[in-house]
């Protein structure tokens, strides 16, 4: 059963969703950020989607989880294109979007394999593939955040939305890693920490971004690495 | 085990985010200059931001009355500020950390300082438009 406290989450995130699309659209920068945008309205499909089983067969229901994990799964791999789309973003001028199309692609595979072989012999196979895949494509995620992040503080970003597009980001992936990885590690955690987590993290995603795109310039920030701006 | 790495990978890294998010939101008000005004308001006899300076400008700029635009990054930054008083003490005894810590209030300060800067000029522009809208 979902609360007021469920369906508000549900209702910001869809809004903020909505707010992202609408205001790249307005200003134009639907094309510059195509891939966040691109997800971004696939989100607010799925979580149409989701809310659509959700009224008709419930939350605990089968139908409901493949639900969860398939359109989850589609994002996340949606996620990668985006990243990528960043990372050209970030090095932009350098000719690196072959290399960077190749490393996503090997990890993606190189994730799904070793999820395979993790899950392999368990008793609910399926279920186990999709939760240790979705566990380890997010860790990935924080990976190659990390690095991106890394990288716009080392060069000193300039563009303060495209900062806290990917800070944001991180935010959302360390996140949502962290908290399957103490589903795998705490089972008895799932049905507290699991019910709510997700919908949360989830919702913080298009929230920040939606501020980035309506309140902050693109230009005007020197981003500066920790231990420099100490000096 | 493989969760475990996970686990650690993931809370350290969403700390680094969390800070390099908080940074963005408040080196974004860098580059903009604060008026004389702010340091009148503020009873400053100097014209630099130090890092105590924040507690002095935040009530200030609650003061002037409810601005959207940065109400919400207000916040934020706040927290952040709060955070880093508490890092400042634990680290104490870390002169990097003691710098550093130092550094990043002073930044929240000048946040803070643009805040008001902005929120008194919104003030005097509803006065202005108060007063002719009642002539």
């Amino acid at each position: 059963m979902i609360g007021p406290f469920g369906y508000a989450i549900w209702l910001a995130g869809f809004l903020a969703e909505a707010a992202v699309v609408v205001c790249a659209l307005y200003r134009r920068e639907f094309t510059r950020y195509l891939a966040l945008n691109l997800y971004v309205a696939l989100n607010g499909i799925a979580d149409c989607c989701l809310y659509f089983c959700f009224q008709r067969y419930g939350f605990d229901s089968q139908q409901y989880f493949f639900a969860y994990y398939s359109t989850d799964l589609l994002l996340c791999l949606i996620m990668y294109l985006l990243i990528v789309g960043l990372y050209r973003q970030v090095f932009d001028g350098a000719n690196i979007t072959r290399y960077l199309r190749l490393a996503a692609s090997g990890l993606l595979v190189a994730t799904a394999v070793f999820s395979y072989f993790t899950a392999r012999g368990h008793e609910h196979m399926t279920q186990k593939f999709a939760v240790e895949l979705e566990q380890n494509l997010n860790f990935i995620g924080v990976i190659l955040t990390y690095l991106l992040a890394g990288s716009v503080l080392k060069m000193r970003e300039k563009r303060a939305r495209l900062a806290q597009i990917v800070f944001a980001l991180g935010i959302y992936f360390s996140a949502t890693a962290g908290t399957y990885a103490l589903r795998n590690l705490f089972p008895a955690l799932a049905p507290a920490l699991l019910k709510w987590a997700p919908v949360v993290i989830a919702t913080w995603l298009p929230v920040a971004w939606a501020y980035s795109f309506i309140r902050v310039p693109d230009e005007g920030l020197r981003m500066t690495p920790l231990a420099v701006s100490a000096q | 085990m493989m969760a475990s790495l996970i686990c650690a990978f993931s809370v350290g890294a969403f700390l680094q985010f969390l800070v390099s998010y908080c940074r963005s939101l408040v080196l974004s008000t860098r580059q903009v200059q604060v008026s004389d005004q702010v340091f009148e308001v503020a009873h400053l006899k100097s014209h630099a931001v130090a890092a105590n300076d924040f507690e002095r400008f935040l009530p200030l700029a609650r003061l002037c009355g409810s601005y959207k635009q940065d109400r919400m990054r207000l916040r934020v930054v706040g927290a952040y500020y709060a955070a880093l008083n508490v890092i400042s003490r634990l680290g104490a005894m870390v002169p990097s950390i003691a710098t550093w810590t130092e550094h990043e209030r002073q930044h929240c300060s000048y946040f803070a300082a643009v805040a008001l800067d902005r929120r008194i000029a919104y003030s005097r522009e509803l006065c202005l438009q108060q007063a002719s809208n009642a002539l």
